[in-house]
């Protein structure tokens, strides 16, 4: 890969005042957007060094300049560079040896295209991967750390992969593509050529330019065998009143995997297609206005009501291929009905929507609490949870979990008067089942935003599809202060059971964190 | 209807858990007060998956 290949020349550019990254990537790039925002980062992040190393095609560029040269027979590729970024001020490459990691802020590969007969001499951004912004409001969960080579050595940094289109084989909806599902395999070498391959299922009409529909990209993320759930709301524009779009993309970043999605832009010049982009992170704002003044309530009929945890995001964190890298969206910015089409990619092994989790546990939540607590609500933690149960303001926060991984939480966590579990209920408990789970994590206003902790948490079974039903089915456990619930059974006219057990635990726990 | 149905009746841990604190376990009766509404949201969600391929959004 040309990530990791050994460079046939090396630059080594300090970028300190008076150093003009418009000026250098308007001399070398011809300053494209995405090209100029990949400097902007390095900037941003504080990069006081460029290392620019000229690299042979490999792996997926090399695949990619063959299938180029297969739809344009007089493409040539014009250039390959690899660009890393770094905090240290050096001049000499030979220092680079005795650097790490924690040195660098990120790479990128840019690849210059040439076609003749058609006019194309353009650079883009092949691919990208920068640190996440270090704004203390940032989350980035879906990530992975990717190596790559500067000098003689290799390193790593922890980013989601960026692409750009190129408008030859590539369109938005393949650079989405590659740069989530690379990330989310934790494969940079993943190539175009499988991306289309898997998209067109053989149709020799297929033409990547033209990009892709949503029923191919479903195509894909199956043939590479990334579980997911989406939602096309062209087809079904009254999805968005019920489902918003933003519970989708927020599931899917919390779990860590990512989400698409696509959008029809508005104006009068707007075109028939759609635009797709990667979102993978998100902000969080303590003092967010919206859950304090009742606007970001969802609904689940007239019985439910509940602020998601989504309500203290103010923005997505994407990429947008023809923008550039690590970007904000503001969650709303897309309007409804403009929304088009979402996917949440789904842990390995989960076989439905962390959205959906949510709302199933929604019900557990408002009917649980007051049937469990109906008398002897000695504990105060308790008495305010029925509270916000009765005044339908429970904030609910899904994340997926394992057996071990809860386990592993209750173990180290420590109530907020220092209390532990008891450590004879932690043996007994890894008798659960089954092992991976959707663990919906309950709190109250402030001791959720303020102090990032939480007043319990039921977990469902996260491997088995969704039962329409809610009647104690994919039910595993719910913890609150100085309890246990577990399920016991169904009666006949279809009234679930559970039956109830001590905790140690008798206030409040920390939110589960990565 | 029900589809898909799998529950996880746990009484034995239950019991074992509340016998950690010399307790025993309390049986409650539960009235799932959104079942029908939370039952129809998935029920138009799954639908609405099954017929996304009669309009593909188009993306490039």
């Amino acid at each position: 890969m040309s990530r990791l290949a050994p460079a046939t020349a090396i630059n080594v550019v300090a970028t300190d005042r008076p150093f003009s990254s418009f000026a250098f990537t308007e001399a070398h790039f011809a300053g494209t957007a995405p090209i100029r925002r990949i400097f902007s980062l390095g900037r941003g992040h504080g990069a006081r060094t460029l290392v620019i190393e000229d690299v042979p095609a490999a792996v997926a560029v090399e695949d990619e300049n063959t299938e180029l040269t297969e739809l344009n027979p007089d493409y040539r590729m014009g250039g390959l560079k690899r660009i890393s970024f770094w905090k240290e001020p050096f001049s000499d490459s030979e220092r680079i040896t005795s650097l790490g990691d924690d040195h660098c802020l990120g790479y990128a590969i840019l690849k210059r295209d040439l076609i003749p007969s058609r006019g194309v001499d353009r650079w883009h951004v092949f691919e990208a991967v920068f640190v996440q912004n270090s704004h203390e409001h940032n989350y980035c969960p879906a990530g992975y750390r990717f190596p790559f080579r500067a000098g003689g050595k290799e390193f790593t940094v922890r980013g989601c992969l960026y692409a750009q289109q190129n408008n030859l084989n590539k369109a938005c909806a393949q650079v989405a593509l590659r740069s989530l599902c690379a990330t989310y395999l934790g494969d940079a070498d993943l190539t175009y050529r499988r991306i289309n391959d898997l998209a067109s299922g053989g149709d020799p009409n297929f033409n990547p330019a033209n990009g892709l529909d949503s029923v191919k990209i479903a195509k894909v993320l199956d043939g590479l065998g990334i579980p997911f759930f989406d939602l096309n709301y062209l087809a079904d524009p009254t999805l968005q009143r019920d489902f918003p779009y933003q519970k989708l993309v927020y599931s899917g970043i919390e779990t860590g995997c990512g989400s698409l999605l696509a959008f029809k832009l508005s104006g009068p010049s707007a075109p028939a297609e759609g635009h797709i982009i990667p979102c993978f992170g998100h902000t969080f704002n303590e003092d967010a206005w919206g859950p304090h003044a009742d606007v970001m309530y969802f609904t689940v009929g007239a019985q439910i009501a509940y602020v998601p945890s989504r309500a203290w995001t103010s923005s997505f964190i994407v990429h947008d291929d023809n923008l550039g890298a690590n970007l904000c969206i503001p969650q709303s910015f897309v309007k409804d009905e403009n929304a088009g089409y979402a996917v949440e990619l789904l842990p390995k092994g989960y076989s439905y929507s962390g959205a959906l989790a949510e709302i199933v546990a929604s019900d557990y939540f408002y009917s649980l609490l007051p049937a469990v607590f109906n008398t002897g609500r000695g504990n105060l933690w308790v008495n305010r949870l029925i509270h916000y149960v009765t005044d339908q303001r429970l904030i609910l926060r899904c994340v997926p979990i394992t057996v071990n991984g809860y386990l592993e939480y209750l173990g180290k966590a420590e109530d907020w008067e220092h209390e532990k579990e008891n450590p004879q209920s932690l043996e007994d408990l890894t008798a659960l089942k089954p092992e991976k789970l959707w663990m919906i994590e309950v709190s109250v206003p402030e001791v959720f935003s303020t102090n990032k902790r939480k007043l319990g948490e039921i977990l469902l079974d996260a491997e088995n599809p969704l039962s329409d039903q809610v009647d104690g089915t994919s039910f595993v456990l719910a913890r609150f202060p100085e309890c246990y619930v577990f399920f016991d059974s169904i009666s006949s006219t279809g009234q679930p059971s559970f039956l109830t057990s001590p905790s140690n635990f008798k206030s409040h726990l920390p939110l589960l964190t990565r | 209807m029900e589809t898909n149905a799998v529950r996880y009746s746990s009484p034995a841990l239950a019991e074992k858990i509340a016998q950690n604190y010399g307790s025993t376990v309390r049986k409650v009766q539960v009235t799932m007060v959104g079942a029908d509404d939370v039952s129809k949201l998935i029920a138009k969600v799954e639908k609405a998956r099954a017929n996304a391929h009669t309009k593909p959004m188009k993306l490039d």
